[in-house]
């Protein structure tokens, strides 16, 4: 067990920690690896630009190497890696924000890491969640119980059962709709965009 | 299953919905499909809003709240209806009557156009007033000639002046002829314009749009100080060329707590100190900025360096009266060349739109905001 928490990445170049494999079931940890690589960086390039990208999908895996050695299912790792791109990507662009291109010192490395929670963050995820809650309650009828179970913690079989749909499909394409409704009502994206 | 279905599961996962082979369906496919990893990375923003357990029990809660139906609605608009009718109804009688116990010269004119009604109603009252030897109401209401500037009749004051003219009123018809409009003239309104809704933002406006900005704008080219606040010297102590805030008068009361900025600099016992006036700074000197909001709301700091844009550095609650220091540890990055830096402070009591403020193309405060700003001068050592 000892050499499985080894960080497989050292054994790879720090460009491509793993190679990406042909189309088809991924078979074993570092073929996900690799495909998750090129998805992240498929996204970070569409939303930060290609350059930032490549290096924001080696730090995504890197994090994924050496904390996260032991997952190995995609199902286990896809989520983990959104979370780790999510903060990769927000750290990112508060950093962007803090100093200017042509500036060597970053705020973050000047002053020593502080324990407390970042008032920023608290105050940007307090205006998302106030953002969500008042688009949220426009919905009616169908679309605010179907989110509502949702929140409750119901799998889509309750969800079913509950509101007596005719199969399950049925809730899927519901809760598809309301989701539509609701991303219209926040002016298309879930949160603000940058 | 079949990629749009696989699409329907993106709304199971930021809310834990789905089974184990959902997931996996899901997650297996977003390996294979960019559009569907994007879709899933995107929606990482609302699995994370979700995540906190007292937030979705608090949304759960608000959606519980049945919202009024289709019939509820129509009901509660339906409800006023009898009222707004019988206010109508005695409305329409009030007028009526009115109407009808108005004199009949009243009649007269009222049924005229006011081009032809008022010579016919002049002729017919000129003959009796000259008979008894006044002065022909017809000069009463000749055409007044208009100065630019002048105000306008009412449709009422006409009536009168021709409602004089055929009472024989010479007096009056002269009182009145002033008001009398040239000829082809449209009346003006009874009731003044309400003001241009899209002109009027109420509260504090939180969006940095065009017509604040120009707002802004305005303001500035009046004398007085920007949201009512007068920039502390202490607020620009620390720099040697601390400008206050351009002038402006906006509506704020005088006796409102003021922004205060303060500029530190880290002496050498790794201490920070407020800069003394005239303080010059050295590039690469450590510094912060200590501010007291005046009022509990939003902090947000912006910079300016070299001629660049102004780049948002802070955002954050902040209380009224309670000391914030930015950065809360250390100092700012410090400027490594001489030149000038600016920091631009503002504390609104409504939060601003983070996206806006970050473009760094608008960090204009507005009307209803605290706003100072800092300038520091480094300059080399013996310069």
């Amino acid at each position: 067990m000892g050499s499985g928490r080894e960080p497989r990445v050292a054994k790879t170049t720090p460009q491509s920690p793993v190679l990406p494999t042909g189309s088809g079931e991924l078979r074993g940890r570092e073929a996900v690896l690799g495909r998750l690589r090129e998805r992240i960086v498929g996204y970070a390039a569409s939303r930060i630009g290609r350059e930032a990208a490549e290096d924001l999908a080696q730090e995504v895996l890197i994090v994924l190497e050496t904390k996260y050695p032991q997952v190995g299912a995609a199902e286990e790792l896809a989520p983990l890696a959104f979370r780790i791109l999510r903060f990769k990507m927000a750290a990112w662009r508060r950093k962007r924000a803090r100093r200017g291109e042509d500036r060597q010192a970053a705020l973050d490395d000047v002053q020593p890491a502080d324990p407390a929670p970042d008032p920023e963050a608290e105050a940007e995820m307090r205006e998302r969640r106030e953002r969500l809650r008042t688009a949220i309650e426009k919905l009616s009828g169908r679309c605010r119980q179907i989110f509502r179970l949702k929140l409750e913690g119901k799998s889509f079989a309750e969800i079913q059962r509950e509101m007596g749909a005719a199969s399950l499909n049925t809730v899927y394409t519901w809760d598809y709709r309301c989701r539509q409704k609701l991303l219209a009502l926040l002016g298309g994206s879930w949160e603000a965009e940058r | 299953m079949t990629r749009d279905e696989i699409r329907k599961l993106l709304g199971g996962y930021a809310t834990g919905t789905l089974s184990d082979a959902e997931r996996r369906a899901l997650f297996r496919a977003a390996l294979e499909d960019q559009e569907i990893f994007d879709a899933l990375a995107d929606e990482e923003a609302l699995r994370e809003l979700f995540s906190d357990e007292s937030y979705r029990r608090e949304l759960a809660a608000a959606l519980a709240e049945q919202r009024p139906g289709l019939g509820e609605r129509l009901a509660a608009w339906w409800r006023p209806a009898p009222i707004a009718a019988a206010a109508a109804f005695v409305g329409v009688l009030v007028v009526g009557i009115t109407v009808l116990t108005r004199p009949p010269a009243y009649e007269v004119a009222m049924r005229t156009e006011p081009k032809a009604a008022v010579p016919r109603a002049v002729e017919k009252a000129g003959g009796e007033a000259a008979s008894k030897g006044g002065e022909l109401p017809g000069t009463a209401v000749e055409e007044p000639t208009r100065q630019p500037g002048e105000a306008r009749e009412s449709a009422a004051e006409r009536v009168e002046a021709e409602a004089a003219a055929v009472e024989g009123k010479p007096q009056r018809a002269a009182r009145a002829k002033a008001k009398v409009p040239p000829e082809g003239r449209p009346a003006a309104p009874a009731l003044p314009l309400a003001p241009r809704r899209d002109m009027v933002r109420a509260g504090a406006a939180p969006a940095l749009g065009t017509a604040r900005r120009a707002m802004i704008a305005e303001a500035r080219r009046a004398p007085g100080v920007i949201g009512g606040v007068i920039p502390e010297r202490g607020a620009v102590m620390g720099g040697s060329a601390g400008v206050a805030p351009p002038p402006a008068v906006l509506a704020r009361p005088a006796e409102v707590a003021r922004l205060r900025v303060t500029v530190q600099r880290l002496r050498a016992d790794r201490e920070f100190e407020a800069a003394p006036a005239g303080y010059r700074f050295k590039p690469g000197e450590v510094v912060r900025l200590r501010v007291v909001a005046p009022v509990p709301g939003f902090l947000y700091v912006a910079e300016q360096t070299g001629g660049s844009g102004w780049r948002l550095i802070h955002s954050g609650r902040v209380e009224a009266g309670q000391p914030v220091f930015l950065p809360a540890r250390g100092g700012l990055p410090p400027q490594p060349e001489p030149g000038v830096c600016r920091y631009r402070v503002i504390v609104s009591e409504e939060a601003l739109p983070l996206d806006e403020l970050e473009s760094g193309e608008a960090f204009e405060p507005g009307a209803a905001e605290h706003w100072a700003e800092v300038t520091l001068e480094y300059r080399a050592a013996g310069r």
